[in-house]
């Protein structure tokens, strides 16, 4: 597989309206673009975690550890911009706790080849702005995945 | 709109601007896991919101806003605070958020070699709003 670029959308889409993503047609089996929305990041990380517990007894030469639950995080910034509804929406769901349905795309570059999405639902645990005399005004969120992420794979037809 | 500069984003306490180089707002949720057993992943619930504001410059005790911070601090006295993102606060069309927020630390430093610079915290009562037409 080649190198890889990334996009997040939030969906379903939070209000009635509508996004069409012209170089996604290829991909509609993968979700429902009509009711995506590009939320605009610099950087994105998805953290996938499983609760370790130690399992060691009496006698062991070397630890033992079991799986537990899964756990997960996503944290992402970019710059912030009011008119953008995927942005604003962000602000709205921290303060309802309300959760956030994401998807998190890896393209090729060359537009060949499989496209990779994770998709999940989180609820956000910070929101931050932040302005600065000698940068554009910026923002970082970060929150904890419910359940588990799931990983979509699929080849372009 | 577009991207916005940070050098044109200002923060008033009331209807003073306060002079600063960098503020900060953050804005968070409590999420309690409450998965249970059984559960393959964990699971989170958000319970009550929380926020503080952050904001450092350089002091200038003939400025009304930056000499006000001390004795606010001493007194315990909330700051109605407005964050101008874009255009002019009281023209009615600017984009920003209002809150309330009690400070919790007033820091003026100087040094031989610096200007004579402050930075604050506090912490958000209530909730937080954003509005564009301050």
């Amino acid at each position: 597989m080649a190198k890889l670029f990334g996009k997040l959308y939030t969906t379903p889409l939070m209000q009635n309206d509508s996004v069409l993503f012209d170089d996604l047609h290829d991909y509609e089996d993968l979700l429902d673009w009509r009711n995506s929305e590009e939320l605009p990041v610099g950087n994105v990380a998805i953290e996938r975690g499983v609760n370790l517990v130690e399992t060691t007894e009496l006698g062991n030469r070397a630890e033992t550890y079991s799986g537990t639950q899964f756990n997960g995080s996503i944290s992402f910034d970019g710059l912030w911009d009011p008119a953008k509804h995927a942005h604003t929406m962000l602000v709205a769901r921290i303060r309802a706790g309300e959760a956030v349905e994401v998807t998190f795309l890896l393209f090729n570059p060359r537009g060949t080849g499989a496209v990779m999405g994770i998709w999940g639902t989180f609820t956000q645990e910070k929101f931050t702005r932040k302005a600065g005399k000698k940068e554009m005004l910026g923002f970082s969120a970060s929150g904890k995945f419910t359940g588990y992420e799931t990983m979509l794979v699929r080849g372009k037809d | 709109m577009a991207k916005l500069k940070g050098i044109n984003c200002k923060l008033y306490d009331g209807s003073d601007v306060m002079p600063t180089e960098n503020w900060t707002l953050d804005e968070g949720m409590t999420l309690v896991d409450t998965s249970e057993q059984g559960d393959t992943g964990e699971e989170y619930t958000a319970t009550i919101s929380n926020g503080s504001v952050s904001f450092d410059g350089f002091y200038d005790p003939a400025v009304a806003s930056l000499a006000a911070l001390a004795t606010k601090l001493r007194a315990g006295t909330p700051i109605s605070f407005t964050g101008i993102f874009s255009g002019t606060k009281g023209s009615g069309s600017a984009i920003g958020v209002a809150g309330t927020f009690t400070l919790e630390k007033l820091t003026r430093k100087t040094g031989k070699k610096d200007m004579v610079t402050f930075s604050a915290s506090g912490k958000i009562s209530g909730a937080v709003t954003d509005a564009t037409n301050l």
